[in-house]
C-alpha cells in the first residue's frame, strides 16, 4: 500500500470518528498537498470534476435519445452500415472503423479506467464473495451523489475492505495462479466469437443500463442483461453463484455509472461476466465446486483485466455498440397494436 | 432409481400438472365461466404482492434517502420516444417468457426486474389517454414507487413459481405490470397522489384481475408466445445467428 492510500485510509478513519462518513466523502481539498494524488490531478484536467467535465468518451455518449434510440447512437457512427451479430471477424472494415473511434476514447480515459479497475476489482470480489452487496450499493449511492470519483469509489472500497488490504499488486498473483489454466484464447473466443441473439440482447440491455435514468433501472437492466447473455448451460453450471455474480455486476455498474466519464464503460460488464463464466465453467468442468469466493476472485480478475487494458476495453465496447446497433434496428419493428392495448 | 431419473420424473409430473391446469383454464375461458383454483391462486398472488410490497426494508433508511434523491428530480432525465414503446413492450413479453422458463427463482427475478422500467418506456403505447406532456411526471412517479412495486412483483412471481401449475402463468406478469403502470399513469393524470402503498395496492388489484380471469390468462399466455416468437424471428432475421451456432435462449 502506498503512502497516498495510507493517508486516504487514515483520513477516512478520522472522518468516521468525527464528522461522519458522508462528510468525509465530500471533503473538498482533502487531497491537497498529496504528491501522489493522481486522482486529483486527473480531475483537474477535466475541470470541476466529472459531472461538469467533458467525457473523453463523448463519441459514444448518446444525447437525449430514448431506450433504443440512444443505443443506436444515430449520427455518431454515421457511415457505418448496420452490424451483424456474428462478431468481429464478420464486421471487417466497419468494425475496425468503430473500434478505431472507440479506441481513441478509451486511450484518453485509460489512466482513469486503470485506477477505477484497481479499485473496483477488490470491491467486486468482496461483494461477490460476501453478503454486503446491498449495503455497499447504498453507501455508494450516497457517496456518489456527494463527492468526486476519487473520494467516492476509493472511499467506499476502503470502508469495506480489511485493514491493510492493498488495491494493487497483492492477490493478483494468486488469482492468476488459480485461473492460469484458462488461456487467453478461451477468453478471446468470448470477445470475438459469434454472438447469439441472446448475447446481443444482453449487450443491448447493458447499453441501456449505461444510460438509464436511475441506478435502480440500470441495475435491473444489467442484471437481466447479464443473465440473458449467459447460455442456459452456463446458467445451469453456475446456478450456485448466479445471484452473487448478479450482485457483482450491479455494484460494478453502480460504480461505473457514478461519473459521466466512466458511465459508458457499463457496456463492458457483459464481457466481464462472460469471461468470468468461462473461467468458472472451466473450474466446474474440472470437477472443482464453484464457490462464491472463487466467483469473486474470478470476477475481480476479469474486471481488472478488461477495465485495466485499453485494448480489451475498446474491443468490449465496440462489440457492444455493434450488437446494440444491430439488435435495436431489428426489434424496432412495431408490434401489432391490438397486442398491447391496455 | 438414480437422482437424475427421479428429478426428470418429478419434472414431467409437474409439466403434466401444469398442462392439465392450463387445459382447465382454457375450457373455463371458452365457456365464459370462472375457475375456482385459478381464482384462489390469483388471490394468493395478490396477497403476496401486498405483503411483500408493504414490507419495510431492513435498510429502510438508505432506501428513504434514495427515494428522496429521486424525488428531488435533480438527475432525472427521462425522455419518451414513441418509437421505443413497441420494442419495449415486446421485450417485456420476451423477459416474461424467459422468467417463466427460468430454472430458479433468482434467475426468474433477474428477468422480471426490468419489467417496470420497460413498462415506463412503453407508456406512450399503453396509456394513450394520458397527455404526452404528463408522461415525464408519470415516469417520475413510477420511479419513485419502483422499489415497492418490484418487491410486490417478486412476491407474485414467487407465489406463482412455488406452484407447478402456476409456473407458466408467470408469462402474464408483463401484462400485469403494463396494466399497473397504465393505472398509475391514469391516477397521476387525474391529479391523485400516488404513494408507494397505493402503487402496491394497484399492483395487487391488477394481479387479481388478470390472474383471476381465465379468458385474460389464456389471452396473455397465447399473446406472450406469439410476441416472443415474433421477437425471436425479428432478432434472427438477416442471418443474425449463424445456422451452425446453437441458440443460447432457454425459452425456445
Amino acid at each position: 500500500m502506498n503512502d497516498h492510500e495510507l493517508e486516504l485510509e487514515s483520513e477516512f478513519e478520522s472522518e468516521n470518528e468525527g464528522e461522519g462518513f458522508l462528510a468525509g466523502l465530500l471533503g473538498e481539498g482533502e487531497f491537497e498537498g498529496h504528491p501522489e494524488g493522481e486522482f486529483e490531478s486527473e480531475w483537474e484536467i477535466h475541470g470541476e470534476g466529472f459531472n461538469e467535465g467533458e467525457s473523453p468518451l463523448h463519441e459514444f455518449e448518446f444525447e437525449g435519445e430514448g431506450f433504443l434510440g440512444g443505443l443506436l447512437g444515430e449520427g455518431e457512427f454515421e457511415g457505418h452500415p448496420e452490424g451483424e451479430f456474428e462478431g468481429e471477424q464478420f464486421f471487417g472494415k466497419k468494425l475496425r472503423g468503430i473500434l478505431g473511434s472507440v479506441a481513441a476514447g478509451v486511450k484518453r480515459a485509460a489512466p482513469i479506467l486503470q485506477k477505477v479497475a484497481g479499485i473496483a476489482a477488490p470491491l467486486v470480489q468482496k461483494v461477490v464473495s460476501g453478503p454486503l452487496a446491498s449495503r455497499i450499493a447504498q453507501i455508494g449511492n450516497i457517496a456518489g451523489q456527494a463527492g468526486n470519483v476519487a473520494n467516492s469509489i476509493s472511499g467506499i472500497a476502503k470502508s469495506f475492505l480489511p485493514p491493510g488490504f492493498s488495491f494493487e499488486g497483492e492477490g493478483e498473483l494468486e488469482f492468476e495462479m488459480e485461473f492460469e489454466s484458462e488461456s487467453e484464447a478461451e477468453f478471446e473466443a468470448v470477445m470475438s466469437g459469434p454472438l447469439t441473439e441472446q448475447q446481443a440482447l444482453g449487450e443491448l440491455m447493458a447499453a441501456a443500463a449505461s444510460r438509464a435514468a436511475s441506478d435502480m433501472e440500470a441495475e435491473s437492466q444489467i442484471g437481466a442483461g447479464t443473465m440473458i447473455a449467459l447460455s442456459a448451460h452456463d446458467r445451469r453450471a453456475l446456478r450456485a453463484v448466479l445471484a452473487s455474480l448478479n450482485r457483482g455486476s450491479a455494484v460494478l455498474t453502480k460504480l461505473l455509472r457514478r461519473h459521466r466519464i466512466t458511465a459508458p464503460y457499463v457496456r463492458t460488464v457483459p464481457t466481464i461476466v462472460s469471461r468470468t463464466a468461462v473461467a468458472l465453467r472451466k473450474q466446474a468442468d474440472a470437477g472443482r465446486p464453484v464457490t462464491r469466493q472463487m466467483a469473486g476472485r474470478a470476477m475481480a480478475l476479469q474486471t481488472r483485466r478488461v477495465l485495466g487494458s485499453p485494448a480489451l476495453c475498446a474491443r468490449a465496447v465496440s462489440r457492444n455498440i455493434n450488437a446494440t446497433k444491430a439488435v435495436s434496428q431489428r426489434i424496432r419493428r412495431p408490434a401489432p397494436r391490438s397486442a398491447y392495448a391496455g | 432409481m438414480s437422482i437424475g431419473a427421479f428429478e426428470s420424473e418429478l419434472e414431467s409430473e409437474a409439466m403434466y400438472e401444469a398442462e392439465a391446469f392450463y387445459e382447465n383454464v382454457a375450457t373455463a375461458a371458452r365457456q365464459g365461466r370462472s375457475y375456482r383454483p385459478l381464482a384462489l391462486l390469483a388471490m394468493k398472488a395478490a396477497r403476496a404482492a401486498l405483503s411483500q410490497g408493504g414490507t419495510p426494508d431492513p435498510e429502510g433508511e438508505a432506501e428513504a434517502e434514495q427515494m428522496a434523491a429521486w424525488e428531488s428530480g435533480g438527475s432525472y432525465h427521462e425522455t419518451f420516444n414513441p418509437r421505443d414503446a413497441a420494442p419495449a413492450a415486446a421485450l417485456m413479453e420476451h423477459l416474461g417468457h424467459a422468467a417463466a422458463e427460468a430454472e430458479s427463482n433468482g434467475e426468474s427475478f433477474a428477468f422480471l426486474a426490468p419489467l417496470l422500467p420497460l413498462a415506463a418506456k412503453a407508456l406512450p403505447l399503453l396509456a394513450k389517454s394520458v397527455v404526452p406532456k404528463l408522461l415525464p411526471k408519470v415516469a417520475k412517479i413510477v420511479t419513485k414507487v419502483a422499489p415497492k412495486l418490484f418487491k410486490g412483483l417478486k412476491g407474485v412471481a414467487k407465489t406463482l413459481r412455488s406452484n407447478p401449475a402456476g409456473k407458466p402463468l408467470v408469462r402474464t406478469l408483463p401484462r400485469v405490470m403494463q396494466r399497473t403502470v397504465t393505472d398509475i399513469a391514469r391516477q397521476a393524470a387525474a391529479g391523485q397522489n400516488v404513494t408507494p402503498q397505493r402503487a402496491v395496492q394497484t399492483l395487487a388489484k391488477q394481479t387479481a384481475q388478470v390472474l383471476g380471469n381465465p379468458r385474460m390468462v389464456v389471452q396473455c399466455v397465447r399473446r406472450a408466445a406469439t410476441v416472443d416468437r415474433n421477437f425471436h424471428q425479428s432478432m434472427s432475421r438477416c442471418g443474425g445467428r449463424p445456422k451452425s451456432a446453437p441458440c443460447a435462449c432457454s425459452c425456445r
